[in-house]
């Protein structure tokens, strides 16, 4: 009874071979049950993210709030509710960001150095007294450095308050505008807004900044970004005899505070189920091309290392930039998987020709990252190219 | 009779189904020490235990899917290798007594510092489940292999516990290990008379 059924079974086999269709639909079911470890990455991926997001906004109010500049306006003294804007208003900030980083967390900050000219009408600051104060509302503990005030060619040093600037000017004098110009560098996070504060006003802003986006009671009238550099510029005039409110009339530029290496992550993410997919398909073309049965525990063991490399990829991306991260984690997958299959096949030249697959597989991920608007044209196309391979292979399959 | 006992058991087909078990199970009590989180919620809202102990516990529950499923994985390989059969009930008690381990955590953290109880718990639970294993084979060297796999999952999870923000990295490379040795045994894994054995 034993030999007889020892003689039925397969000579070379040590068990009944699998039929390919069996294994490639149990192939399906564990590719399916993977996904539940890529949900999970991606859980801790989500919580880390919004964990970061808080710890990083901490971290950018200890560096300085987002910043509102109301330039200056003249008053007869300081408690006055009359006030005169001036008739020119230029300014300029020149905003350079910068990451902090604090342990695995990362806040962007900047630094924003902003020049301001302009001219008042010497007639009407004439008609508010002998002395008039210059009131310039910035809170002073996010200023850096803090230039003169420089009136028609006469420097005057600023006053500081908690809230404000002050310099008190004598508007007596040759000429019908009173001219002034002064300098100042602040740190700030989140945002930077001016407000429009003269008859005529034009504002510029520019610098470097990953994501900057420009609001504001207008729209800038130019901008451009390119390569991290922003530039933007806003122009405004108001007819005589407006109104201003305390909280209109602001115009500037949102810095988003960087959390996008999660992000990343979270999009790399989408690409998982098609490398395990193909990473498995090439497998089994491998193993019907060798002629040795391959267990499916072999492919669940492979396909958990495709996730792990998420999990690295996630935990590299705190601590290093996203590329160096990407290169790591994929040198370590793709190693381990190359040497696993050299191994089990005891031939080289095939673990090598798996490892060269699955690195072109995280190449085009990788490039499909970064390119946004080519992604979907990539993808489609590496779909197209990866399904002629596999007709390929099976042709030679079938003439073996 | 002769004839069952020749029929090779652990086959390639046995063991992908060990390892189905192995998972469902520790998938089970995963998520039934997902529920003592929430019951630890509830003590710690009622002022039994303090805040920072109910953290550390709440991070050494998050690992019970791993060690649950790290154990058991390796009580399949010691069977394979030493050739002592472990029944199914006896490994769903081995699992229960690793996921017992949390609610003796939360107790005894209770009344104690976090350390000091997350020692004697996980000195109560490896020696519990060393004598089980020793019962269950009359073999020294799986008992003590049991032990020291057990001995160092606690340790490593101690560490995580206590690496906070840096923990997600060394469990990702400890994950990578892992995987690393799990292929290797896959490797190791010859086959004798349609019966797997571990060399």
């Amino acid at each position: 009874m034993t030999q007889e059924k020892q003689i039925n079974q397969p000579a070379n086999g040590y068990r009944t071979r699998m039929s390919y269709g069996t294994k490639i639909i149990l192939m399906g079911v564990i590719s399916g049950v993977l996904m539940f470890g890529v949900l999970a990455v991606w859980i801790v991926s989500y919580s880390r993210e919004s964990n970061n997001r808080q710890v990083a906004e901490s971290i950018a109010n200890q560096w300085g709030h987002s910043i509102h500049l109301q330039g200056p306006i003249a008053k007869e003294h300081i408690d006055s509710a009359n006030r005169i804007h001036p008739m020119v208003f230029d300014c300029n900030a020149v905003v350079e960001t910068k990451l902090l980083h604090r342990n695995i967390y990362e806040a962007q900050v900047f630094t924003a150095n902003i020049k301001m000219t302009g001219c008042f009408n010497r007639n009407r600051l004439l008609e508010l007294g002998d002395t008039v104060v210059l009131e310039l509302k910035l809170p002073s503990d996010q200023i850096v450095k803090l230039g003169t005030l420089n009136i028609c060619g006469e420097e005057t040093q600023w006053q500081t308050s908690t809230e404000n600037l002050f310099a008190k000017i004598n508007p007596n004098g040759p000429g019908d505008n009173i001219e002034f110009s002064t300098e100042l560098e602040v740190r700030g996070s989140g945002s930077i807004f001016i407000k429009e504060i003269g008859d005529i006003s034009s504002i510029s802003i520019n610098g470097n900044a990953s994501n900057p986006s420009f609001t504001g009671s207008s729209l800038p009238i130019e901008r451009t970004t390119r390569d991290g550099r922003f530039s933007a510029s806003w122009e405004n005039s108001v007819p005589d005899g407006i109104t201003y409110t305390d909280d209109s009339g602001f115009v500037g530029t949102n810095f988003l505070v960087g959390v996008d290496r999660y992000q990343k992550v979270e999009r790399s993410m989408k690409y998982s189920f098609i490398i395990i997919i193909l990473t498995f398909i090439s497998v089994l073309f491998v193993e019907i091309m060798k002629r040795q049965t391959i267990p499916l525990l072999n492919y669940f063991l492979i396909g958990v290392a495709l996730i792990i490399f998420y999990s690295l990829l996630l935990s590299f991306v705190e601590l290093i930039p996203f590329g160096y991260a990407y290169l790591l984690a994929t040198t370590m997958t793709v190693s381990l998987i190359t040497v696993y299959m050299w191994k089990m096949l005891h031939s080289r030249k095939l673990g090598l020709s798996i490892g060269c697959l699955l690195s072109l597989m995280y190449v085009c991920c990788y490039i499909m990252l970064n390119m946004s608007t080519y992604a979907l044209l990539l993808g489609s196309l590496l779909l197209f190219f990866s399904l002629a391979a596999m007709m390929y292979a099976s042709i030679k399959i079938n003439s073996n | 009779m002769e004839k069952l006992s020749n029929e090779p058991k652990y086959t390639m087909h046995w063991l992908g189904m060990q390892i189905l078990f192995v998972f469902g199970i520790s998938f089970v009590l995963a998520i039934i020490s997902g529920g003592l989180d929430e019951f630890a919620t509830n003590r710690q809202e009622s002022g039994f235990l303090p805040e920072n102990r109910y953290e550390y516990l709440s991070q050494t529950i998050i690992y019970s899917f791993a060690v649950i499923a790290i154990t058991l994985t390796s009580l399949v390989l010691i069977e394979v290798a030493f050739k002592k059969g472990i029944n199914y009930i006896q490994y769903g008690l081995i699992g229960c007594a690793l996921c017992l381990f949390n609610l003796l955590l939360l107790a005894m953290s209770e009344k104690m510092p976090f350390l000091t109880a997350y020692i004697v718990v996980s000195v109560m639970t490896i020696g519990l489940i060393n004598c089980f294993v020793m019962g269950i084979t009359h073999h020294k060297k799986a008992t003590a292999l049991s032990t020291l796999i057990l001995t160092t999952e606690y340790a490593l999870i101690l560490l995580l516990v206590h690496l906070g923000s840096l923990a997600l990295l060394i469990g990702s490379l400890l994950l990578f290990v892992l995987i690393a040795i799990a292929m290797y045994f896959t490797l190791k894994l010859k086959f004798e008379n349609k019966e797997i054995i571990l060399k």
